[in-house]
Protein backbone atom coordinates (compact mmCIF):
# COMPACT_ATOMS: atom_id res chain seq x y z
CA UNK A 1 0.00 0.00 0.00
CA UNK A 2 1.64 3.34 -0.74
CA UNK A 3 1.19 6.55 1.10
CA UNK A 4 -1.33 7.93 -1.07
CA UNK A 5 -3.42 4.99 -0.58
CA UNK A 6 -2.91 4.82 3.25
CA UNK A 7 -3.66 8.65 3.67
CA UNK A 8 -6.94 8.08 1.69
CA UNK A 9 -7.63 5.02 3.42
CA UNK A 10 -7.35 7.34 7.17
CA UNK A 11 -9.34 10.27 5.22
CA UNK A 12 -11.99 7.62 4.38
CA UNK A 13 -12.58 6.43 7.71
CA UNK A 14 -12.70 9.74 9.26
CA UNK A 15 -15.09 10.63 7.15
CA UNK A 16 -17.43 7.93 7.67
CA UNK A 17 -16.65 8.75 11.39
CA UNK A 18 -17.37 12.11 11.37
CA UNK A 19 -20.29 11.89 9.22
CA UNK A 20 -22.04 9.37 12.14
CA UNK A 21 -21.31 12.24 14.82
CA UNK A 22 -17.58 11.21 15.85
CA UNK A 23 -16.19 14.93 15.14
CA UNK A 24 -13.43 14.45 17.00
CA UNK A 25 -12.23 11.71 14.31
CA UNK A 26 -11.36 15.03 11.88
CA UNK A 27 -7.97 15.08 14.84
CA UNK A 28 -6.64 12.51 12.94
CA UNK A 29 -7.16 14.34 9.20
CA UNK A 30 -5.84 17.49 10.74
CA UNK A 31 -2.98 15.66 12.11
CA UNK A 32 -2.10 13.78 8.85
CA UNK A 33 -1.97 16.94 6.57
CA UNK A 34 -1.06 19.83 8.95
CA UNK A 35 2.50 19.72 8.32
CA UNK A 36 2.03 20.01 4.13
CA UNK A 37 -0.51 22.03 4.79
CA UNK A 38 1.11 25.10 7.10
CA UNK A 39 4.42 24.68 5.07
CA UNK A 40 2.11 25.71 1.90
CA UNK A 41 0.69 28.44 3.45
CA UNK A 42 4.07 30.14 5.10
CA UNK A 43 5.48 29.64 1.53
CA UNK A 44 2.52 31.74 0.48
CA UNK A 45 2.09 34.37 3.44
CA UNK A 46 6.24 34.26 4.51
CA UNK A 47 4.87 35.19 7.92
CA UNK A 48 4.63 32.21 10.37
CA UNK A 49 1.88 34.09 12.38
CA UNK A 50 0.07 34.41 9.19
CA UNK A 51 0.41 31.31 8.00
CA UNK A 52 -0.83 29.55 11.18
CA UNK A 53 -4.17 31.50 10.79
CA UNK A 54 -4.78 30.71 7.00
CA UNK A 55 -4.06 26.79 8.26
CA UNK A 56 -6.60 27.16 11.42
CA UNK A 57 -8.97 28.93 9.49
CA UNK A 58 -8.44 26.32 6.55
CA UNK A 59 -9.53 23.98 8.43
CA UNK A 60 -11.96 24.76 10.35
CA UNK A 61 -13.66 25.71 6.94
CA UNK A 62 -12.85 22.47 5.30
CA UNK A 63 -14.70 20.55 8.68
CA UNK A 64 -17.75 22.41 8.15
CA UNK A 65 -17.89 22.20 4.40
CA UNK A 66 -17.36 18.16 4.29
CA UNK A 67 -20.49 17.84 2.94
CA UNK A 68 -19.09 18.85 0.02
CA UNK A 69 -16.18 17.12 -0.47
CA UNK A 70 -15.98 14.10 -2.67
CA UNK A 71 -14.72 10.93 -1.04
CA UNK A 72 -13.54 9.43 -4.64
CA UNK A 73 -11.30 12.57 -5.21
CA UNK A 74 -7.82 13.10 -3.05
CA UNK A 75 -8.69 15.16 0.07
CA UNK A 76 -5.46 16.91 0.03
CA UNK A 77 -5.80 18.80 -3.54
CA UNK A 78 -9.47 19.70 -2.25
CA UNK A 79 -8.03 21.11 0.75
CA UNK A 80 -5.14 23.27 -0.14
CA UNK A 81 -7.58 24.76 -2.34
CA UNK A 82 -9.24 26.00 0.38
CA UNK A 83 -5.77 27.02 2.08
CA UNK A 84 -4.71 28.59 -1.03
CA UNK A 85 -7.38 30.95 -1.46
CA UNK A 86 -7.27 32.13 2.18
CA UNK A 87 -3.57 32.92 1.77
CA UNK A 88 -4.47 34.67 -1.58
CA UNK A 89 -6.71 36.70 0.85
CA UNK A 90 -4.34 37.69 3.38
CA UNK A 91 -2.00 38.61 1.71
CA UNK A 92 -4.27 40.99 -0.47
CA UNK A 93 -5.63 42.06 3.19
CA UNK A 94 -2.21 42.60 4.00
CA UNK A 95 -1.32 44.94 0.79
CA UNK A 96 -4.27 46.78 1.68
CA UNK A 97 -3.37 47.74 4.89
CA UNK A 98 0.13 48.54 3.58
CA UNK A 99 -1.85 51.09 1.25
CA UNK A 100 -3.53 52.57 4.11
CA UNK A 101 -0.23 52.81 6.09
CA UNK A 102 1.39 55.26 3.02
CA UNK A 103 4.06 52.55 2.19
CA UNK A 104 4.64 52.47 -1.17
CA UNK A 105 2.46 50.28 -3.31
CA UNK A 106 4.18 47.13 -4.45
CA UNK A 107 3.22 44.24 -6.78
CA UNK A 108 3.44 41.99 -3.69
CA UNK A 109 4.76 43.00 -0.33
CA UNK A 110 7.49 41.69 1.19
CA UNK A 111 7.93 39.50 3.86
CA UNK A 112 6.81 41.54 7.67
CA UNK A 113 9.47 42.50 9.69
CA UNK A 114 10.38 39.64 12.14
CA UNK A 115 9.35 36.68 10.00
CA UNK A 116 12.96 36.19 9.45
CA UNK A 117 13.94 35.69 13.25
CA UNK A 118 10.79 33.17 13.34
CA UNK A 119 11.57 31.59 9.98
CA UNK A 120 15.58 31.26 11.36
CA UNK A 121 13.65 29.25 14.37
CA UNK A 122 11.64 27.40 12.44
CA UNK A 123 14.00 26.34 9.57
CA UNK A 124 17.38 25.68 11.67
CA UNK A 125 19.54 24.29 9.03
CA UNK A 126 21.17 26.73 7.09
CA UNK A 127 21.39 25.22 3.82
CA UNK A 128 17.63 24.62 4.17
CA UNK A 129 17.38 28.31 4.65
CA UNK A 130 19.19 29.40 1.78
CA UNK A 131 17.15 27.24 -0.28
CA UNK A 132 13.32 28.03 1.33
CA UNK A 133 14.58 32.11 1.09
CA UNK A 134 15.16 31.17 -2.66
CA UNK A 135 11.73 29.99 -3.33
CA UNK A 136 10.06 32.33 -0.93
CA UNK A 137 11.50 35.45 -3.47
CA UNK A 138 9.74 34.06 -5.93
CA UNK A 139 6.08 36.13 -6.96
CA UNK A 140 3.04 34.35 -4.98
CA UNK A 141 2.34 32.11 -8.24
CA UNK A 142 5.60 30.81 -8.87
CA UNK A 143 6.48 30.22 -5.35
CA UNK A 144 3.26 28.49 -5.05
CA UNK A 145 3.31 25.91 -7.67
CA UNK A 146 6.86 25.30 -6.90
CA UNK A 147 6.24 23.60 -3.40
CA UNK A 148 2.83 22.09 -4.72
CA UNK A 149 4.86 20.37 -7.69
CA UNK A 150 8.03 19.70 -6.22
CA UNK A 151 7.83 18.56 -2.99
CA UNK A 152 4.09 18.18 -2.64
CA UNK A 153 4.60 15.76 -6.14
CA UNK A 154 0.99 17.24 -7.00
CA UNK A 155 0.34 17.07 -10.78
CA UNK A 156 0.29 19.86 -13.38
CA UNK A 157 -3.68 19.02 -13.47
CA UNK A 158 -4.26 19.16 -9.97
CA UNK A 159 -2.56 22.74 -9.03
CA UNK A 160 -4.08 24.41 -12.18
CA UNK A 161 -7.07 23.40 -10.04
CA UNK A 162 -6.06 24.20 -6.74
CA UNK A 163 -4.72 27.43 -8.05
CA UNK A 164 -8.04 28.19 -10.39
CA UNK A 165 -5.92 28.52 -13.68
CA UNK A 166 -5.21 26.53 -16.41
CA UNK A 167 -2.38 24.45 -16.81
CA UNK A 168 -0.47 26.12 -19.24
CA UNK A 169 -0.55 28.46 -16.97
CA UNK A 170 0.73 26.53 -14.01
CA UNK A 171 3.80 25.35 -16.87
CA UNK A 172 4.53 29.17 -17.51
CA UNK A 173 4.64 29.89 -13.09
CA UNK A 174 6.83 26.42 -13.04
CA UNK A 175 9.28 27.32 -15.96
CA UNK A 176 9.67 31.13 -14.86
CA UNK A 177 10.28 30.24 -11.43
CA UNK A 178 13.04 27.69 -12.41
CA UNK A 179 14.71 29.83 -14.60
CA UNK A 180 14.78 32.41 -11.40
CA UNK A 181 15.99 29.34 -9.24
CA UNK A 182 18.46 28.26 -11.70
CA UNK A 183 20.73 31.30 -11.01
CA UNK A 184 20.73 31.27 -7.60
CA UNK A 185 20.82 27.45 -6.75
CA UNK A 186 22.94 25.91 -9.44
CA UNK B 1 13.40 18.16 -20.62
CA UNK B 2 16.46 17.30 -18.15
CA UNK B 3 15.40 19.61 -14.79
CA UNK B 4 18.15 19.50 -12.62
CA UNK B 5 16.17 21.56 -10.02
CA UNK B 6 14.16 18.67 -9.26
CA UNK B 7 15.88 16.90 -6.48
CA UNK B 8 17.29 20.08 -4.91
CA UNK B 9 13.67 21.79 -4.78
CA UNK B 10 12.32 18.13 -3.52
CA UNK B 11 14.18 18.81 -0.37
CA UNK B 12 12.49 21.81 0.09
CA UNK B 13 11.85 21.83 4.16
CA UNK B 14 8.67 21.49 5.64
CA UNK B 15 8.63 23.48 8.70
CA UNK B 16 6.72 21.65 11.37
CA UNK B 17 3.35 23.53 12.26
CA UNK B 18 2.49 24.63 15.68
CA UNK B 19 2.07 21.97 18.52
CA UNK B 20 -1.05 23.44 19.40
CA UNK B 21 -2.40 23.65 15.93
CA UNK B 22 -4.41 20.21 16.21
CA UNK B 23 -5.92 21.37 20.02
CA UNK B 24 -6.59 24.77 18.43
CA UNK B 25 -8.75 23.55 15.43
CA UNK B 26 -10.92 20.67 17.10
CA UNK B 27 -11.80 23.53 19.59
CA UNK B 28 -12.98 26.13 17.21
CA UNK B 29 -14.87 22.87 15.51
CA UNK B 30 -16.58 22.16 19.00
CA UNK B 31 -17.85 25.96 18.56
CA UNK B 32 -18.64 26.25 15.41
CA UNK B 33 -20.17 23.30 15.41
CA UNK B 34 -22.80 23.89 18.29
CA UNK B 35 -23.37 26.95 16.02
CA UNK B 36 -23.78 25.90 12.74
CA UNK B 37 -24.28 21.56 12.85
CA UNK B 38 -23.04 19.81 10.32
CA UNK B 39 -24.40 20.12 7.16
CA UNK B 40 -26.36 22.99 7.96
CA UNK B 41 -24.27 24.18 4.61
CA UNK B 42 -25.42 22.00 2.79
CA UNK B 43 -29.22 22.62 3.75
CA UNK B 44 -29.15 26.24 3.05
CA UNK B 45 -27.20 25.51 -0.27
CA UNK B 46 -29.83 23.23 -0.89
CA UNK B 47 -32.33 26.26 0.14
CA UNK B 48 -30.94 28.74 -2.32
CA UNK B 49 -30.82 25.95 -5.37
CA UNK B 50 -34.92 25.52 -4.70
CA UNK B 51 -35.30 29.31 -4.44
CA UNK B 52 -33.37 29.62 -8.07
CA UNK B 53 -35.97 27.01 -9.33
CA UNK B 54 -38.67 28.87 -7.90
CA UNK B 55 -37.74 32.27 -9.56
CA UNK B 56 -37.15 30.37 -12.85
CA UNK B 57 -40.85 28.59 -12.25
CA UNK B 58 -42.38 31.70 -11.59
CA UNK B 59 -40.60 33.71 -14.69
CA UNK B 60 -41.59 30.79 -17.50
CA UNK B 61 -45.17 30.93 -16.16
CA UNK B 62 -45.01 34.80 -16.26
CA UNK B 63 -43.54 34.59 -20.00
CA UNK B 64 -46.16 32.27 -21.06
CA UNK B 65 -49.21 34.86 -19.67
CA UNK B 66 -47.83 37.42 -21.48
CA UNK B 67 -46.91 35.58 -24.38
CA UNK B 68 -50.34 34.31 -24.59
CA UNK B 69 -52.58 37.73 -24.22
CA UNK B 70 -49.73 39.86 -26.38
CA UNK B 71 -50.35 36.91 -29.51
CA UNK B 72 -54.02 37.49 -28.74
CA UNK B 73 -53.69 41.42 -28.92
CA UNK B 74 -51.39 40.52 -32.14
CA UNK B 75 -54.38 38.75 -33.60
CA UNK B 76 -57.25 40.65 -32.75
CA UNK B 77 -55.73 44.60 -31.84
CA UNK B 78 -55.90 45.43 -28.10
CA UNK B 79 -59.27 44.93 -26.36
CA UNK B 80 -61.28 47.80 -25.02
CA UNK B 81 -61.67 47.04 -21.41
CA UNK B 82 -65.20 48.91 -20.83
CA UNK B 83 -66.23 46.70 -23.83
CA UNK B 84 -69.12 44.51 -21.69
CA UNK B 85 -68.06 41.63 -24.23
CA UNK B 86 -64.49 41.77 -22.83
CA UNK B 87 -65.58 41.57 -19.10
CA UNK B 88 -68.46 38.49 -20.18
CA UNK B 89 -65.44 36.62 -21.88
CA UNK B 90 -63.13 36.78 -18.79
CA UNK B 91 -59.96 34.67 -19.03
CA UNK B 92 -60.48 33.23 -22.42
CA UNK B 93 -61.03 36.50 -24.37
CA UNK B 94 -57.90 37.50 -23.13
CA UNK B 95 -56.49 34.28 -25.55
CA UNK B 96 -56.50 34.03 -29.10
CA UNK B 97 -57.31 30.28 -29.72
CA UNK B 98 -56.90 27.20 -27.74
CA UNK B 99 -53.63 26.73 -27.97
CA UNK B 100 -52.64 30.58 -26.52
CA UNK B 101 -55.46 29.96 -24.01
CA UNK B 102 -53.41 26.25 -22.39
CA UNK B 103 -50.44 28.55 -22.72
CA UNK B 104 -51.89 31.12 -20.30
CA UNK B 105 -53.86 28.66 -17.85
CA UNK B 106 -50.23 26.93 -18.05
CA UNK B 107 -48.33 29.99 -16.99
CA UNK B 108 -51.12 30.95 -14.03
CA UNK B 109 -50.71 27.78 -12.66
CA UNK B 110 -46.70 27.91 -12.92
CA UNK B 111 -47.07 30.98 -11.32
CA UNK B 112 -49.17 30.27 -8.46
CA UNK B 113 -46.81 26.83 -7.99
CA UNK B 114 -44.47 29.31 -7.96
CA UNK B 115 -46.06 31.47 -5.08
CA UNK B 116 -47.24 28.81 -3.03
CA UNK B 117 -43.80 26.54 -2.90
CA UNK B 118 -42.54 27.93 0.11
CA UNK B 119 -45.86 27.49 2.24
CA UNK B 120 -46.12 23.53 0.60
CA UNK B 121 -42.74 23.08 1.81
CA UNK B 122 -42.95 24.34 5.94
Amino acid sequence: MTDADRDAAIVREAIAAIRLGHRDAYAGIVTLYQRRLFALALMMTRDPAGAEDVVQDGLVRAFLHLDAYDINRPFYPWVSTIIVRLAQNWLVQRSRVRLREGTALESEPDAPAGAEDALTALITDERDRRLWNAVSSLSSGERTAVILFYRQDMPVHAIASVLGVSTGTVKTLLFRGRKKLRKELV
Amino acid sequence: MNDELAPILSSLPEPAAPASLTATVMARIEREAIAQPLGAAARARQERSRDVWLWITASVGVLLVVGAVASSWYVHGLPDVFSPRTVRGGIGAGFAGWQATIAGIAGLILCLRALFAPLRSR
